[in-house]
């Protein structure tokens, strides 16, 4: 049997501010003790700017720095994917909060570890600038 | 009681109407509500089931697009009127950040939503002196409802226009295409969401509903990157009729999201939630405040759905994470599946291997695959009798040190094999010239 493959991988950088232009980014966030024993976790992404007010699409995978636009939303990491409309009603570029439940496996897996890894990975080309993402955590 | 007068609502009325032509709206363009507004008071409606697009008859159709073209009318012979069209849409434009504030993104995404849509309905009722008439939801949870609705798709109707036409969509949505299933995504469904913060959010963000088929079919019917987008830019969506049936049809994931666990899925008790007001024209043109807590039952407002909805009803594939040893580098397979594969179903079973944090070899080659052990195979390592099949990996330069995930096709064949000889799968470098061995830190076997 041969199987034709592709070997996808993505550029890690770990740092509490997220800043997706074109490729995946991978950030790390600690759980408190109060989040690895709860039963429902949510991923927070605060002060998120798109620039431009422009449309932008993107999935979340969790402990898997890999992912890419090529990733399956079928994949037990996946966590979701967010969209952020625009609004031209705006005139400045409009800090929001997104909030994302973590699936059970991830949240299982918070209960033995402390630090879980998110990677952002764009669905579609994202506009001049990217996604900022100000503040990460497990709430 | 608040006055709203920051500006004249004759300059206002000519705001709205250079921005229609334009076709760009910004800030400065949106009307705000101008007049006194009186409290909300609970109307003596019956309540009547709305129902969903492919489920009205001809002459419900007939008299949603009457409605419509009322609607639009009015726009036409007093485009002050706060009922007509254009008046209609500016209301969503001046929420959604024309104000300054924004309802979405946060737990007042679907309050706002619902009583938008009330205001709306009962002006339609009014227009058409019909107090049965009630919005129709697009109901896109279900597959079969995924594309645009027929009903809003001619631009003309025996010469006349269509009242629920709009010629700002997408290709995708002109053209008859159905959305692309990853708007659904079997492992994000709004429906099972633990609690009313998932799924709508809170007073910090918004929820999975709103971020995930909300968004995402906005931005298919409306090309977002279009001069002219409607459904693809929140201050212009409401241009569209069909946005009204689409969020008629996020209400109706709410009211059932609720229905199916009240206690697990309670709408928020805090304060500033429930006593948070916003203010619409009602069907007398005059201007109302209604607060969250108004609006949390659907039925005092004339309105309800059928029990139900058909999101992400696809079936999960089922994810075993297989025993690895990293110091041996085999893989075992559980039991289960052992004993599943050496007696298997007569329902088809797609089982994929997948390695994930594999780190990218220092060189492109070739992995031999091998149930049980390596040394048994011969020279020719293909015509060994547990050969499997091999791996192929090209590396380019800038991928050393990265990871990557491998998906690989695992037929009943090689399960098989795999079983008879233990269990065990076995990855080893082809040949001298590879980047040595294949490394990984996590297996699994799917099956759908």
């Amino acid at each position: 049997m041969v199987w034709a493959t592709a070997c996808f991988f993505a550029l890690a950088a770990a740092a509490p501010v997220v800043v997706m232009v074109d490729k995946p980014v991978t950030a790390a966030v600690e759980a408190p003790a109060r989040v690895r024993h709860a039963k429902i976790v949510f991923l927070r992404m605060e002060g998120v700017i798109v620039r431009r007010n422009a449309p932008a699409v993107w999935n979340v995978f969790w402990d898997l720095p890999e992912a890419n636009a090529a990733t399956s939303v079928d994949d037990i990491h996946f966590a979701g994917y967010l969209t952020s409309l625009p609004n031209s009603a705006l005139r400045d570029p409009h800090p929001a909060n997104f909030t994302l439940e973590l699936p059970a496996a991830a949240v299982a897996k918070l209960q033995r570890q402390v630090v879980m890894r998110f990677t952002f990975v764009p669905v579609k080309k994202l506009p001049d600038g990217g996604v900022t993402i100000t503040a990460l955590r497990l709430d | 009681m608040a006055q709203f007068t920051r500006r004249d609502f004759g300059k206002t009325v000519l705001a709205s109407a250079a921005a229609a032509t334009a076709g760009k709206l910004f800030a400065q363009d949106c009307a705000p509500p101008v007049g006194t507004p009186v409290d909300f008071v609970v109307p003596n409606l019956p309540t009547i089931q709305r129902k969903s697009i492919a489920e009205l008859t001809p002459d419900e159709v007939t008299r949603l697009r009457l409605a419509y073209q009322k609607l639009r009318d009015l726009a036409n012979s007093d485009p002050s009127d706060p009922r007509g069209w254009m008046q209609q849409a500016m209301v969503h434009c001046w929420q959604c950040g024309g104000s300054g504030t924004d309802i979405h993104q946060s737990w007042t995404f679907l309050p706002w939503h619902r009583a938008y849509l009330y205001f709306h309905e009962r002006i339609l009722c009014t227009l058409l002196n019909d107090d049965t008439f009630r919005l129709p939801y697009w109901s896109w949870d279900d597959a079969s409802s995924r594309s645009l609705p027929d009903i809003y798709q001619p631009a003309t109707l025996n010469g006349a226009a269509n009242s629920l036409y709009d010629a700002n969509r997408s290709s995708d949505a002109v053209n008859g295409a159905s959305m692309p299933a990853a708007i659904f995504p079997a492992r994000q469904n709004p429906m099972n969401a633990g609690n009313f913060a998932s799924f709508g959010g809170d007073a910090n963000g918004g929820g999975s509903l709103e971020n995930g088929p909300h968004g995402a079919i906005h931005m298919w019917t409306g090309t977002p990157d279009d001069p002219n987008p409607d459904m693809g830019n929140l201050s212009l969506a409401a241009r569209d009729p069909i946005f009204y049936a689409h969020h008629c049809n996020i209400d109706r994931l709410w009211a059932e999201f609720y229905r199916r666990n009240p206690v697990a899925h309670a709408n928020p008790s805090d304060p500033d939630f429930l006593t948070r007001g916003f203010q619409f024209f009602d069907e007398t043109k005059q201007l109302v405040t209604i607060r969250v807590q108004d609006v949390l039952d659907p039925a005092p407002l004339g309105f309800s759905y059928p029990p139900g909805a058909k999101l992400s009803e696809s079936k999960l594939p089922k994810w075993t994470k297989l025993n690895y040893d990293p110091a041996t580098r085999l893989i075992r397979l559980p039991e289960k599946i052992r004993a599943a594969v050496i007696a298997p179903s007569v329902i088809a079973v797609k089982r994929s291997l997948v390695l994930q944090q594999v780190t990218v070899p220092m060189k492109s080659g070739t992995y031999n695959v091998f149930a049980g052990d390596v040394a048994s195979a011969g020279a020719d390592a293909s015509t060994a009798a547990n050969y499997l099949g091999y791996i192929g990996i090209i590396v380019a330069q800038h991928m050393h040190d990265h990871k990557c995930s491998l998906v690989l096709n695992a037929s009943n064949d090689f399960l098989q094999k795999a079983a008879n000889a233990g269990a065990l799968l076995n990855f080893a470098p082809a040949g001298a010239s590879n980047g040595g061995a294949l490394e990984f830190r996590a297996a699994y076997l799917t099956e759908e």
